[in-house]
């Protein structure tokens, strides 16, 4: 990259700008063009789609994983991962669902996010500290956590009277609008701010661009990767409260399966690299929003539920394909020659 | 003699644009067998796009191509490697895991049977080497070799696969000088056996060992094919930035003896690391420039790591007088040092984020409140550092990766300054950077010291300590042998510094 620029600086820069503007735009808009194609699909073809209920539960289904995601993009920003998230929010869900009839609403859910907190600290030291592959150890995780979750209730279902608690997810600002816009649009704009204007976003980014900068610009980039696994393991634990209070039950073997998943498949789908990186929440928020209208999709038109994972796993694959350099390289080939016929 | 020689290659009137912008403008380069020809110019001057129309990597919009007695057009690298032109890159792509000889004969095995034949291609490997003077281990990992090796393998293997035309293309810009010699010993050996070179580089004293003609290019367009013999190297750089270059080849720093009289800042004493430092000593004064001189694996870079706290070391280092211990670089930062490192790309650049982040990631703290970014501030000494250093850009928002080496450099020395350091550390400041910025790095050197800030200039080029210097530690096997001062800093001194050493 750096020889061509060198090549003939001022206009090779110029290409370059506009190289660069293409695959920022892929990047940045890549997600939305899905998420355009797929509302457009179904205005057309699902019935019943055009309906403030649509996009009420559209709003609804998708608040769990979005606040998983934000978190998940800054630990994918780092070039690290976490497919623990789900068996996090599990165990946090069933100890807070526990202790809900004792302690009270504000205390157990303190609880569940401090051990939410906990977990992310124990894998953050882990990967940074003890140099564990973070995809083991959170493999080893989902599985740990998950078992423990069933052993906290017996493997039995916890059902939650605490109303105020289930007003955290049924609650209807003047009777119609869910209370998860709200978080939605709070959450969004919060992670936004943070991953843009803050020393701790800009620290993220540096460290997954370049490590080896980062150590030497002094940013304490142990310090932030492990807090960046404690924001996602506290994320988690909101998460699994918010999917407990929706179901007035909880169910250690269920909540928050396949979650990391869907997390990891909206950070993907939204922009951020797998190889660390630049933390793009926009493309993530609406890559939560094209998973759940995936399903959305599926149910609506009344085609068995096991499609709705094929169809997932086409989207993230047509998304990332937008979003691949190979399909910048094969545009600008193809400029190249009708500009050189022209002189 | 050399009139008498074929001509191999025959490149005129090459023109090429990119979307209506000329790149090249109808540029000539004529290369006979069994010469060393020099390819020269500034960064965008077009040397990169000519060798890839030659490569067969852009097509050319306009001229004609004569290889061989043939009139040819390359669409495809395998095509121009298949008649004989092997282009060898600054940075090679090799993989490191696997053996010499499998990256040698990578794309290309000795199979027997439909399975690799190991021991015919070791037996292949040791002999194309030996035919260039190499004795290696062909099975120990590529990237155990140093890069000059690496760089030679590749040579010997494009020797083997009947090379006509080597190009090579800033592949000294890595290597230290007794690396450097040797690869030059390699390219006169090629000489020997008829095959032609295209040799870019930055470093003018290599084109005036090695090469017979140079081809001069600026901005694109064709200035002129010159024997070396009767261009002197002034009259080269002259042409190349298309000025007069006295003023910078001839720029001799002014020295000022009362910075001698100036406090200490730093001090190491009786400093060790493990094999690389045996006993390093020195004092730092206010406001000069400390050269560090010596050859590859005398402890230049480590000595300034280990100020910089991300290298461990057993001894003393004392800091405006008290002893420091740091164990990492914020610790150093904090005392107001700062390193600028020599692998740029490697440990400095964030290639993905803006020139505003770049430069001001490591006092992202003191410009924000609650750890929000004061983008006022930010913007403000971005700005300042941007018109001070002369960084050529759009706009602070455009990635660092579309600058130029030069704006890289600058940038990340923009990135030291707004630390408001007293001690700036930079190690090898000019690689990778043409004539150009190269004289505008050496004065910002100067202007940096007379501000009053300490420089630690680790160079293993001995024309820039000589001309940027106020006084020149020199170092060997991890040891301080001697020190220059003033005007007894010339490249003459330090050699002869270093290698009485060695007779001791």
């Amino acid at each position: 990259m750096e020889n061509d620029v060198n090549a003939s600086l001022l206009q090779i820069q110029e290409l370059s700008n506009k190289a660069l503007k293409r695959s920022e735009f892929a990047k940045k808009y890549g997600a939305l063009i899905v998420f355009a194609i797929l509302i457009i699909f179904n205005l057309i073809v699902t019935p019943g789609f055009v309906d403030s209920s649509t996009v009420w539960n559209l709003i609804i289904h998708t608040t769990t994983t979005l606040v998983v995601a934000m978190g998940m993009t800054f630990v994918i920003a780092t070039a690290g991962i976490d497919i623990s998230v789900g068996s996090t929010m599990a165990l946090t869900a069933v100890v807070t669902a526990t202790l809900l009839p004792m302690l009270g609403m504000a205390v157990s859910i303190m609880i569940g996010l401090a051990l939410g907190a906990g977990i992310g600290l124990l894998i953050g030291t882990l990967t940074v500290k003890f140099k564990i592959q973070p995809m083991v150890l959170t493999l080893a995780l989902m599985i740990a956590l998950r078992s423990i979750a069933r052993m906290v209730s017996n493997a039995k279902t916890v059902n939650i009277a605490d109303e105020g608690f289930i007003g955290l997810s049924v609650n209807y600002i003047g009777g119609t609008v869910p209370v998860q816009l709200i978080y939605v649009v709070v959450i969004a704009i919060v992670f936004y701010i943070i991953a843009t204007r803050t020393v701790f976003g800009k620290s993220v980014e540096a460290i997954g661009n370049n490590p080896s900068a980062a150590r030497l610009s002094g940013i304490k980039a142990d310090k932030n990767t492990i807090m960046v696994y404690v924001l996602l393991g506290i994320l988690s634990a909101l998460a699994g409260c918010l999917a407990i209070a929706r179901t007035m039950n909880c169910n250690p073997s269920s909540v928050g399966s396949g979650m990391e998943m869907d997390a990891i498949a909206a950070v993907v789908i939204g922009g951020t690299s797998m190889m660390g990186g630049k933390p793009r929440i926009l493309g993530t928020v609406i890559g939560c929003f094209i998973i759940t209208l995936i399903t959305t999709t599926v149910n609506m038109n009344g085609i068995p539920s096991e499609w709705s994972m094929v169809f997932k796993a086409a989207i993230i694959i047509l998304a990332v394909y937008i979003q691949s350099e190979k399909k910048i390289k094969v545009r600008q080939s193809k400029i190249k020659p009708i500009a050189s016929k022209e002189v | 003699m050399s009139e008498e020689k074929r001509v191999l290659l025959e490149m005129r009137d090459i023109c090429k644009s990119f979307i209506g912008v000329n790149a090249l403008k109808g540029v000539d380069l004529v290369v006979r067998e069994g010469e060393v020809h020099a390819l020269e110019g500034e960064n965008g001057a077009g040397k990169s796009v000519l060798i890839k129309i030659l490569t067969g990597i852009y097509q050319k919009d306009a001229g004609t191509i004569r290889f061989d007695g043939k009139e040819v057009n390359f669409t495809s690298p395998a095509q121009a490697q298949e008649a004989g032109i092997r282009p060898i890159y600054q940075e090679l792509t090799i993989c490191p895991m696997l053996s010499v000889a499998e990256n040698m004969f990578m794309g290309n095995e000795i199979k027997k049977r439909g399975l690799i034949d190991w021991r015919a291609t070791y037996k292949r490997a040791e002999e194309i080497l030996q035919s260039v003077n190499l004795n290696i281990d062909v099975r120990q990992p590529m990237g155990q070799l140093s890069a000059a090796m690496q760089q030679m393998v590749a040579i010997a293997m494009a020797v083997s696969l009947d090379a006509k035309l080597i190009i090579m293309d800033e592949a000294t810009s890595s290597l230290d000088d007794k690396e450097v010699q040797s690869l030059l010993n390699i390219v006169k050996e090629l000489q020997k056996k008829n095959i032609a070179i295209i040799f870019i580089t930055h470093r003018m004293n290599e084109i005036y060992e090695v090469c017979e003609r140079c081809t001069v290019l600026k901005d694109g367009e064709f200035i002129g094919c010159y024997d070396l013999d009767k261009l002197p190297k002034l009259e080269l750089i002259s042409k190349m930035v298309g000025r007069d270059a006295s003023t910078i080849v001839n720029f001799k720093k002014q020295y000022n003896s009362d910075i001698e009289s100036n406090e200490v800042i730093c001090e190491f004493k009786n400093v060790a690391q493990g094999l690389r430092l045996k006993n390093i000593e020195f004092e730092l004064k206010k406001g000069e420039v400390l050269g560090f001189a010596g050859l590859l694996g005398s402890g230049r870079t480590e000595t300034g790591e280990v100020l910089f706290g991300i290298r461990k070391y057993t001894g003393s280092i004392t800091v405006k007088g008290k002893e420091v211990h740091y164990a990492n670089a914020g610790q150093a930062m904090k005392d107001n040092i700062v390193l600028c490192p020599e692998e740029r790309k490697r440990d400095a650049i964030f290639p993905d984020m803006s020139i505003e982040d770049n430069i001001t990631i490591p006092i992202m703290n003191k410009i924000s409140r609650l750890g929000f970014i004061d983008r006022k501030k930010q913007a403000e000494l971005v700005d300042k550092y941007i018109q001070m250093l002369k960084i050529k850009t759009p706009n602070k928002e455009q990635l660092i990766k579309f600058l130029s080496g030069g704006n890289q450099q600058k940038c990340i020395i923009a990135r030291a300054m707004c630390c408001d350091p007293e001690i700036i550390i930079l190690d090898e400041p000019t690689r990778g950077i043409d004539v150009g910025a190269k004289y505008e790095i050496e004065m910002l050197i100067q202007d940096i010291a007379k501000s009053g800030i300490s420089v630690i200039m680790i160079s293993s080029i001995l024309e820039e300590l000589e001309r940027d210097c106020d006084r020149v530690v020199i170092m060997r096997e991890g040891i301080v042998v001697g020190e220059l001062l003033h005007e007894d800093i010339t490249e003459e001194n330090i050699i002869h510094t270093i290698s009485e050493a060695h007779t001791n």
